[in-house]
């Protein structure tokens, strides 16, 4: 990409179709592109990560990717390349446009190829897994209105953890963090433990940024389970208020008794009076009780993310 | 736009929006802060520290001129609506305690054991906390109206108690000291 191609990139920008997803409209979409394309082609000459690519259609710029380079895997540390931007018309633009990228990942020696695509974006979704991508996390929400109506449980409670009780939550997320393992990734798993145990160890009761919430039973204060959630703005620092959930696990305590419903009521019940918003989070495709989970309690996918292994790729 | 009906408001950072939505919930912590709203700074009566009947003069009283400026504050747009909250919400359960206190069957006997003339205060004290109180909650349904209509008929309602409350300890400084000078009559 050159400097030049700047005003074709801003057309192709403009007149390009926006998908449909649950954070925000099409105009949103389209305003956020607008907004972020200039600080993006001033970073490709000042940052050394970042590139840009274009393919061409009768001389004429068709397509484009914007792409991260030497990135870490949050969870599995594993270096890859993440494409910020892709926007292409059709398939042969796009597997141009990916094999371009695949290439300059290799040379960089990042292991992956890491793409996001939102659920109405069905051709960039096949394009992308005849390309050998494989959805490695799903990307779930749910909207709460200021208004409605929700149930509480007269038996459990949601309330903030005390410092007394993260102990719990270290013993449960040394259990359950492989299932936060992306799907096809590798991980070793003891070292994963370590880390959770450190971080959770750590993790103050007061924090702003993972805010650790416990279910208790009413009557006794016995821990049946918790929730870490991350409130914040759906658009970095700006845009309706959100929470990501973090982390939920149901203890030994609670096991058969469908307490993640009310670990869900009540996170929603805190989405609700904070005035409304979207609680999302994410989730490994291959954790299917997670997954089977969420969806009865009335998530619904919004967007994927996407991996490549790079590995013996021709 | 999203479907949901989000807060926008730009100066309320996230955390605070969970942060009040936390303690609105009935799950609050043993160490989160309460406020009586009926006590007042030692000494900052009358001038002489031997008088048993001093009283705060009511343009003194501390927690209301801190309930009235809170109002104010959110009207002028110098605190959040979060902050608004923050400072309401130490001075509920107290009241909730102090009305449930005058409920329980204990101190009914003990009232109704009081000479006649004394009774009236008490029920006009158990009164002035439910109007505290209501007044207080009024102006923390704030947080779901939006609308200021809401905190400037909860302080009326406080203010109003607040008057009742010093009419009241009026009354009794009254009583106590002719009670006093009858005693004294009496040696």
């Amino acid at each position: 990409m050159k400097a030049t191609d700047r005003d074709d990139i801003l057309r192709l920008c403009r007149s390009r179709d926006y998908p449909r997803s649950a954070f925000a409209t099409q105009e949103e979409s389209k305003q956020l592109a607008l907004d972020s394309l200039e600080p993006t082609l001033q970073a490709l000459s000042q940052k050394q990560d970042i590139f840009g690519l274009v393919a061409y259609n009768e001389r004429q710029i068709s397509a484009y990717m914007f792409g991260q380079a030497s990135q870490k895997d949050s969870l599995t540390d594993e270096p890859q390349t993440k494409i910020l931007e892709l926007v292409a018309p059709c398939q042969s633009d796009f597997d141009a446009l990916i094999s371009g990228a695949a290439e300059r990942a290799k040379e960089g020696k990042d292991a992956y190829l890491v793409y996001h695509t939102f659920e109405s974006q069905s051709s960039e979704m096949d394009w992308a897994k005849a390309q050998g991508f494989k959805t490695e996390l799903l990307r779930s929400y749910m909207k709460v209105s200021a208004e409605e109506e929700i149930p509480s449980h007269p038996d459990y409670k949601l309330r903030r953890a005390k410092k007394s009780e993260i102990p719990f939550l270290v013993q449960l997320v040394q259990q359950h963090c492989p299932s936060y393992i992306p799907a096809h990734r590798t991980v070793d798993i003891a070292q994963l433990r370590r880390e959770y145990s450190v971080l959770y160890r750590g993790l103050p009761i007061n924090d702003k940024k993972k805010v650790p919430l416990v279910l208790v039973r009413r009557s006794s204060e016995v821990l049946m389970g918790y929730v870490i959630l991350q409130p914040g703005r759906l658009f970095g620092d700006r845009g309706p208020a959100g929470m990501y959930v973090y982390d939920v696990a149901i203890g030994p305590a609670g096991h058969g008794l469908g307490l993640s419903r009310w670990i869900a009521l009540g996170t929603r019940e805190l989405m609700k009076k904070m005035g409304g918003g979207v609680i999302y989070g994410d989730i490994s495709p291959l954790n299917r009780l997670s997954l089977g989970a969420n969806l009865a309690l009335g998530g619904r996918i919004d967007s994927r993310r996407w991996g490549l292994k790079l590995v013996n790729r021709d | 736009m999203s479907e949901a009906d989000n807060n926008e408001d730009p100066e309320v950072a996230p955390w605070d929006l969970l942060a009040s939505a936390l303690g609105s919930l009935a799950e609050l912590e043993e160490d989160e802060e309460q406020l009586d709203i009926l006590q007042e700074d030692v000494g900052a009566g009358s001038d002489d520290p031997n008088d048993p009947f001093q009283k705060i003069p009511l343009e003194k009283a501390r927690n209301l001129l801190k309930v009235r400026k809170t109002a104010q504050d959110l009207k002028e747009g110098t605190i959040t609506r979060e902050k608004y909250l923050a400072i309401l919400r130490p001075y509920v359960k107290p009241l909730e305690g102090q009305i449930d206190a005058l409920d329980t069957e204990d101190m009914q006997t003990q009232i109704g054991e009081l000479p006649e003339e004394q009774r009236p205060i008490f029920d006009m004290a158990y009164n002035i906390l439910v109007d505290m109180l209501d007044g207080l909650q009024m102006m923390r349904e704030y947080q779901t109206s939006g609308d200021m209509k809401d905190v400037d008929e909860g302080l009326a309602m406080v203010e109003k108690a607040f008057g009742q409350l010093d009419r009241i300890q009026d009354e009794t400084i009254e009583l106590g000291r002719e009670m006093m000078e009858e005693e004294l009559r009496g040696s």
